[in-house]
């Protein structure tokens, strides 16, 4: 299987705190990859490197063989940690931007999504609950037609109903269009059945990476060699 | 063309009403007690002699673009959006470029605005006068308050990019802090001030209106082809070291 992305030796510091420390990893092409571990392992800062935001020090990373550039920000929906959008927009007018702006967004499709999601059309974004606002986000990524989903926190804050909602809509996502989709998260226990592959980082450095199946049989489910490796 | 278009539409909405209703109660306070202090200096300092009403509209109708672009600008930062942002597959170029349309687009409208509420308490003084004492002639007051508006916008486009380059400047490694934001903006509308200044567009000296003589600003010693050179070269300039800055030194 070949890989969406090649990272070799990457290094990123934010002064005296190390982010990524000389890290080596590759994510498979066409998978769901879990980006796991704890606050301040570098999967915020690995996730801004893949799209151009924060430039490493050291190293190199291929995203589809190339290195990052705007230009190729065409083929990446990026959900950024803590993401807000413009509170004046309606959800409408997100849509309608969204369109425009972020190639390879497809409208019916996201129609479908904030339906199913139950969302409406009208409110404005200001006025939406943080689960409601977590959806759009997420739909704002998921209704695009393109090779590689970054998803950097999707579900911090927000309900159980809604992150469930949000799972299912990955799912779809899945079974419609294959992907190679990569989830920072820390709520290990929900998001696990969707995992293929997981990358276990710790300062910046990996700790573990591998398929799914393949480590549940030798090590038990994710959320326990999570424990086993953080505690 | 769309999507600059789409980008520029997005931007131009950032004095949008909603905007506003969110403040904390206590940042409410204390942007009244700030505008309070302000007034107060103000008055002050025009009662002392230190400040003309003229200075003050002069220094206000040239902050105008400053401050506008700096608003769009830190909006991305300020309302969380910048991740989105700069993520765009999209040039540097290009999204300041949008930046720098919305700015232009709001400082006409803010300037055109401001043109017409001259015209019309002067329609409306002129209406209430008896008819023995002398009128202001409206379209004499028109062409004046226009020729104004030309220079104003003639220098825009410096102003509008000297904000640009404060927050790109602002935002990058060399001053990581937030609190340096807003003293950068402090700093940018001296810097405006000065400059345009030194571009030969100075406060008039009788800023009040009659007989048509109005100015709002006092042009000296600097000609419309010179001054447009002048701003465009600089204007240049100005856009790309803020592109460089982004590209380069700005990470979120």
């Amino acid at each position: 299987m070949s890989n969406a992305l090649e990272i070799k030796y990457l290094s990123k510091s934010y002064g005296p705190k190390i982010a990524l420390d000389d890290l080596y990893v590759s994510f498979p092409e066409g998978q769901i990859t879990g980006l796991l571990g704890p606050n301040g392992a570098g999967k915020s800062t690995l996730l801004k490197v893949i799209v151009g935001l924060v430039k490493p020090q050291a190293g190199n990373i291929l995203v589809f063989g190339q290195p990052p550039h705007w230009k190729f920000n065409a083929e990446i929906a990026y959900l950024p940690d803590r993401a807000k959008w413009y509170k004046v927009h309606t959800i409408e007018r997100a849509i309608n931007y969204a369109l425009t702006i972020l190639p390879g967004f497809d409208l019916p499709r996201a129609l479908e999504m904030i339906k199913t999601m139950d969302l409406d059309l009208d409110s404005r974004v200001s006025a939406l609950s943080k689960g409601q606002q977590a959806s759009l986000y997420v739909i704002l990524c998921l209704a695009r037609k393109v090779k590689l989903v970054l998803l950097d926190e999707p579900f911090t804050g927000i309900d159980l109903l809604s992150r469930e909602r949000i799972i299912q809509s990955l799912i779809d996502s899945m079974l419609d269009q294959p992907q190679t989709i990569i989830i920072s998260t820390h709520e290990i226990h929900e998001t696990e059945s969707l995992f293929d592959h997981v990358v276990f980082l710790n300062r910046g450095q990996l700790v573990l990476e591998g398929n799914v199946e393949a480590l549940r049989q030798e090590k038990g489910c994710i959320e326990s060699i999570y424990r086993g490796l953080f505690r | 063309m769309k999507v600059l278009w789409t980008l520029v539409r997005n931007d131009s909405k950032i004095f949008d009403k909603v905007y506003y209703p969110e403040r904390s109660p206590v940042t409410s306070i204390y942007q009244g007690l700030a505008n309070a202090l302000m007034m107060g200096g103000l008055i002050w300092a025009t009662s002392l002699g230190f400040i003309t009403g003229g200075f003050v509209i002069w220094c206000v109708l040239i902050s105008i673009p400053f401050v506008i672009s700096f608003s769009i600008l830190n909006k991305e930062w300020h309302e969380g959006t910048i991740g989105w942002w700069l993520a765009l597959p999209y040039s540097k170029s290009l999204l300041l470029s949008a930046k720098f349309v919305a700015s232009f687009l709001l400082v006409l409208e803010s300037y055109v605005s401001i043109l017409a509420i001259v015209l019309i308490q002067l329609f409306l003084i002129n209406s209430t006068l008896p008819p023995f004492l002398p009128h202001t002639q409206l379209l004499d007051a028109f062409q004046v308050c226009a020729k104004d508006l030309t220079w104003l916008l003639l220098i825009s486009p410096f102003s509008i990019l000297l904000g640009t380059l404060i927050v790109t400047f602002a935002r990058s490694h060399w001053l990581p802090e937030f609190p340096i934001v807003w003293g950068s903006l402090g700093f940018g509308v001296i810097v405006n001030l000065y400059v345009v200044k030194a571009f030969g567009l100075l406060p008039s000296s009788s800023p009040s209106v009659h007989h048509g003589q109005m100015h709002f600003i006092s042009v000296n010693g600097s000609n419309f082809l010179t001054t447009l050179l002048l701003s465009l070269s600089i204007s240049a300039l100005l856009f790309a070291f803020s592109v460089y800055i982004l590209n380069r030194h700005v990470e979120v």
